[in-house]
């Protein structure tokens, strides 16, 4: 029994110390930068909701160890929506680090358009699915004209996905509760050879050998069923795409994705 | 006709027993040993010379008919102890003097059973088992085996059925085999319907049915297989020094049991040749057994009770095989919950630490 004791104080002492580790590595000094993560050039928000923002973008961006920005235009000067978006990150310094990592959210209401550009690290982390994801996050409230409520949303999404995993007491407790669960079948087999006497099922063992002749053996062929199923491939209802990554114009790589809203 | 019979030492003139190490009767005071055959030849030489006393009759006015019903009562040949045993008991030990007694009476009164097969096993082998019993069953509360004790440990020769037949079976399933493909973006699968139908027959040999309704039937299932081969012909010298009991179910109320049994197996052999299809449905089975020979025989079986804080638990040895059953020990709950928790910590660290060690990746 002291050997049981033992084991178990041995793998509580190993999680502890390991979700003490994960929750250290969450956090990552940014450098100092002079520009803000919210341009509103459409003017779409208060000046109190650009502040709120502001603040909101700051702490998510150093949470998450990469950049997390929006702008907003009301013209792209003729370009399309991934290059302007990608050119804008390039050209005005986002992104942390070496390799300038982080995301950026571009809305342009002349044409009612909007684009994700990922640059560095967190465009190899960011997969399609990851920014469609992202994407169903803020698009409603974006098209009901809440765009307070869709950039707050496309921050906390960004920064959620961003973050490493970390799994604290909830998975800890219901790991518990599974293994628990899960731990009932060894232990009532176990319980199971405390009994030996159970009655015989069928008489296999008094078959006379070779005794078995099969004189009837007919396979005949009744009918034919197809059964067709569709394949549904997931399509954005905003008929936006998301791009598995390109070089932007002045060379730098970029992923993303967008649409119309 | 109630006699006793025991076998006495051509020798030295003692009580002889059969002896299961040997396979042959043994004088435990003199040590010579006989041959079955011979002795029970030289026995019967001896016995045709004084005539039968078969007019021998119980003193009725002394018991009531519903007394009289269940019991018997012999005197012991070797020191006129009055022996009192139920009517289906064939083969004892006398309390008083501790010979072992064969009541030919019992045996007599029906069908005398074709085979037997001898113990092989003695009482050391059983006790053995016993503790042997015990271990390697971890929920088992740890004084059990210590305290428990051992009340009473008999061999007994148990009467036993054997069923012999052929079995003719009839079974229809409905199968299917299936096939799927990818059409763009369509899945396709196609599922073709057959009707199978396996006919035929199978024999079956000596399928035992326990003949004792003093013994519990899961018991004596459980106690299977014994080996008929080992099976030698009946003769009364092999009860002396164990216990035997006569059959109290007869044949026919215990051929349905083998029967049970047989179309069990008919049926799970002839699902097998179904062959491989994805699955496979019986819609209609008949399986017909037609009985050929019934034979009565008797299996070794060496009873232990027990007794552990006031419960009886009995256990039970196969005489030839050495297969050791008994009744559901008891659980130790605190066992019980410790190995729970700690499978239950093992699985969900193991889990907890999966989902870490995926973060690393």
């Amino acid at each position: 029994m002291k050997k049981m004791r033992t084991w178990f104080g041995l793998f509580l002492g190993l999680f502890l110390t390991l979700a003490l580790v994960a929750a250290g590595t969450g956090t990552k000094v940014l450098a100092a930068r002079n520009y803000n993560h919210i341009f509103d050039g459409a003017n779409l928000l208060t000046e109190s909701e650009e502040r709120e923002l502001e603040e909101l973008a700051v702490a998510a961006s150093e949470e998450a160890g990469a950049d997390i920005s929006v702008i907003t235009v009301n013209d792209m000067g003729g370009k399309s929506a991934m290059d302007f978006t990608d050119d804008w990150y390039d050209e005005n310094g986002y992104g942390v680090g070496e390799d300038n990592s982080g995301i950026l959210l571009m809305i342009c209401m002349g044409t009612r358009e909007y684009w994700i550009s990922t640059c560095g690290k967190t465009a190899y982390e960011f997969s399609e699915s990851d920014i469609d994801r992202l994407e169903n996050r803020f698009l409603s409230e974006l098209s009901n004209g809440d765009y307070y409520g869709a950039f707050e949303s496309y921050i906390d999404g960004a920064k959620s996905e961003l973050m490493p995993r970390t799994y604290g007491l909830k998975h800890l407790l219901g790991s518990l509760g599974g293994g628990l669960l899960a731990s009932l079948v060894p232990v009532n087999i176990m319980k199971g050879k405390n009994k030996s006497i159970r009655r015989a099922s069928g008489a296999a063992s008094y078959i006379k050998a070779n005794s078995m002749h099969l004189t009837k053996k007919y396979d005949r062929f009744l009918y034919r069923t197809v059964n067709r199923v569709h394949i549904a491939r997931e399509h954005n209802n905003n008929s936006g795409g998301a791009g598995g990554g390109h070089i932007s114009s002045s060379g730098t790589f970029h992923g993303g994705g967008g649409g119309h809203f | 006709m109630a006699a006793l019979l025991d076998y006495k030492c051509p020798n030295c003139g003692a009580r002889v027993e059969f002896d299961s190490g040997t396979q042959q009767m043994k004088c435990p005071y003199c040590d010579s040993v006989f041959d079955v055959e011979a002795l029970s030849a030289h026995d019967e030489a001896l016995n045709n010379t004084k005539p039968d006393d078969i007019n021998w009759e119980l003193p009725e006015e002394e018991w009531t008919q519903s007394e009289m019903e269940g019991m018997r009562v012999y005197r012991c040949n070797n020191c006129g102890g009055e022996i009192v045993t139920d009517k289906t008991t064939a083969a004892t030990i006398c309390p008083y003097c501790d010979n072992p007694v064969v009541m030919v009476g019992n045996l007599a009164q029906d069908l005398k059973p074709e085979y037997i097969v001898p113990f092989q096993l003695d009482k050391e082998a059983a006790k053995a088992a016993l503790r042997n019993h015990f271990k390697g069953k971890k929920l088992l509360p740890s004084v059990f085996a210590s305290e428990n004790h051992l009340d009473e440990i008999k061999g007994l020769y148990v009467p036993f059925w054997l069923f012999g037949g052929e079995a003719e079976a009839d079974l229809t399933f409905n199968a299917t085999m299936m096939h799927s493909w990818r059409e763009g973006d369509d899945e396709v699968t196609e599922t073709t319907h057959f009707a199978v139908e396996r006919g035929g027959t199978m024999e079956f040999e000596n399928v035992p049915v326990d003949g004792a309704s003093k013994l519990p039937d899961d018991m004596m299932e459980s106690l299977e297989p014994y080996d008929f081969s080992k099976a030698v012909e009946f003769k009364t010298a092999y009860l002396s020094g164990y216990m035997a009991d006569r059959y109290d179910v007869d044949a026919d109320s215990s051929v349905e049991r083998a029967n049970q049994r047989i179309k069990e197996s008919t049926v799970q052999a002839f699902s097998d040749s179904v062959g491989t299809y994805a699955t496979a449905v019986p819609v209609a089975q008949t399986v017909n057994v037609r009985n050929g020979k019934t034979k009565y025989a008797l299996y070794p079986v060496w009873l232990l009770n027990t007794n552990w804080r006031g419960k009886k638990y009995v256990f039970a040895m196969n005489g030839q095989t050495g297969k050791f059953v008994g009744d559901e020990l008891p659980t130790d709950k605190g066992k019980f919950l410790r190995y729970w928790l700690m499978y239950g910590a093992l699985i969900g660290g193991a889990v907890y630490g999966a989902m870490w060690l995926s973060t690393l990746l």
